[in-house]
């Protein structure tokens, strides 16, 4: 019986300290949310000009022809995955992972840029073709990690090394909620939702529309990338802090249920113990 | 005093002008051109080099900028660059530094061969110009 009290008390400490963990971890991830968020509220606007811009420039002008829109079949693609750098953050790194993978056909045709450690690991234990891999920017994302990325990619697609440009990000919802979303970068597509009836404006693009857009496009995915990838770290804190919570939790249950048990199992001792003195005592008599 | 219009400018990592203005100046890769109240529908690429605002008393604001674009149309002007700053923000030990950065990089690819993004070098090295001479001007 002493054994078993000592296995509980063992057990009580063991969930205890790792409930201390979860505890700090859960408010570090908190903190890093909240900077991550007022990180994201400011970067939002520049993010959305730049993507309203592309859509304006091509909705309005049909007749634009260059190889960042046109339709050509598409064989290979390029998917760029973002995850995190570390674990115990729920569902968060497999979500997006599996999102990427889901959507490819043949292996033989996808190639992966990934960004973190996660996302590396998995889809090369999977066999998958790694293109280029960033490591240690998933928490905080700067533009030029963005640039890099860029770059990358469209010097991937302008080789015809691949003929489309598929984007993973995790789309941050609210601090409970984050969803892994897939745009497709290049070529671009046109965004049919919101078809406004063609104004009959005539823009002026100087010195020409296919000049803009060749520079406009790469500022296009590179600021796409940048928002994913500020929106990720977002969601990778409030997917850490919402499993780190129910963690807590159900450490915290545990606890109970462990204290119940050891004074169960104390309750019994006392009585055996007694029992025991009080037959002793009866034996003398 | 002429009518004013909304102009906005963004950098990746804040807003960096949102208000009315009688006239801004930008530096397009055709040329510099001015912006008045109800300017035509217009795109164009930017290069390096600097936004003049003018100001209620009819001076202007210098800042300096690095690529980007401007897009007007009916309801405002939008300045999308990659970084911008007011003239008296500049940090010229900065760009100091940036400079000689991008010139021992050029230099070491010219005189060793060494391997060298020549053309990040030289987008550094303008950008760093480009402060240094907004700097002394403003």
């Amino acid at each position: 019986m002493a054994g078993n009290m000592r296995d509980i008390k063992r057990k009580i400490r063991s969930v205890n300290s790792t409930m201390q963990i979860t505890k700090a971890m859960e408010l570090v991830s908190t903190a890093k949310l909240r900077r991550a968020r007022s990180k994201m509220d400011i970067t939002k606007p520049y993010f959305e000009t730049v993507k309203q811009a592309v859509q304006d420039i091509l909705s309005e002008d049909k007749s634009i022809r260059m190889s960042y829109v046109a339709d050509r079949e598409i064989k290979k693609t390029l998917y760029i995955v973002i995850s995190g750098d570390r674990g115990l953050c729920g569902g968060y790194n497999i979500n997006a992972i599996k999102k990427a993978i889901s959507e490819v056909e043949d292996k033989k045709d996808a190639k992966f840029i990934t960004i973190g450690k996660r996302a590396f690991d998995i889809i090369n234990r999977y066999g998958y073709e790694i293109e280029d891999y960033f490591l240690g920017i998933s928490e905080k994302p700067e533009y030029f990690d963005a640039i890099q990325i860029a770059k990358k990619a469209m010097s991937m697609f302008d080789s015809g090394e691949v003929d489309a440009v598929k984007f993973v990000y995790t789309r941050f919802v609210s601090t409970i909620s984050q969803s892994p979303e897939l745009i497709q970068l290049l070529p671009i597509e046109h965004d049919h939702s919101g078809e406004k009836e063609t104004s009959d404006e005539f823009v002026n693009y100087e010195p020409s529309a296919e000049e803009v857009l060749k520079y406009v496009i790469p500022k296009y995915v590179e600021s796409t990338i940048y928002g994913g990838l500020i929106e990720s770290s977002a969601s990778e804190q409030a997917a850490r802090r919402v499993a780190m919570e129910s963690a807590s939790d159900n450490a915290a249950d545990i606890i109970d249920e462990l204290s119940l048990f050891y004074n169960q199992a104390r309750q019994a001792a006392i009585t055996q113990e007694i029992s025991e003195i009080v037959s002793g005592a009866e034996a003398l008599k | 005093m002429g009518k004013k219009f909304n102009l906005e400018v963004v950098t990746p990592d804040r807003i960096f002008f949102g208000d009315e203005t009688e006239m801004a100046i930008v530096r397009t890769t055709e040329g510099d051109f001015g912006i008045l109240h109800d300017h035509e529908p217009l795109v164009a690429p930017l290069r390096i080099g600097s936004i003049r605002v003018k100001q209620d008393n009819g001076a202007f604001r210098w800042a300096a900028c690095t690529e980007g674009f401007v897009i007007v149309n009916d309801e405002k002007v939008t300045i999308i660059t990659d970084s911008a700053e007011w003239a008296d923000e500049i940090d010229l030990e900065r760009a100091q530094k940036a400079k000689e950065r991008a010139e021992h990089r050029l230099h070491i690819h010219k005189v060793e061969n060494k391997d060298v993004d020549v053309a990040r070098a030289k987008a550094a090295l303008e950008r760093a110009i480009n402060r240094m001479r907004l700097y002394e001007n403003k």
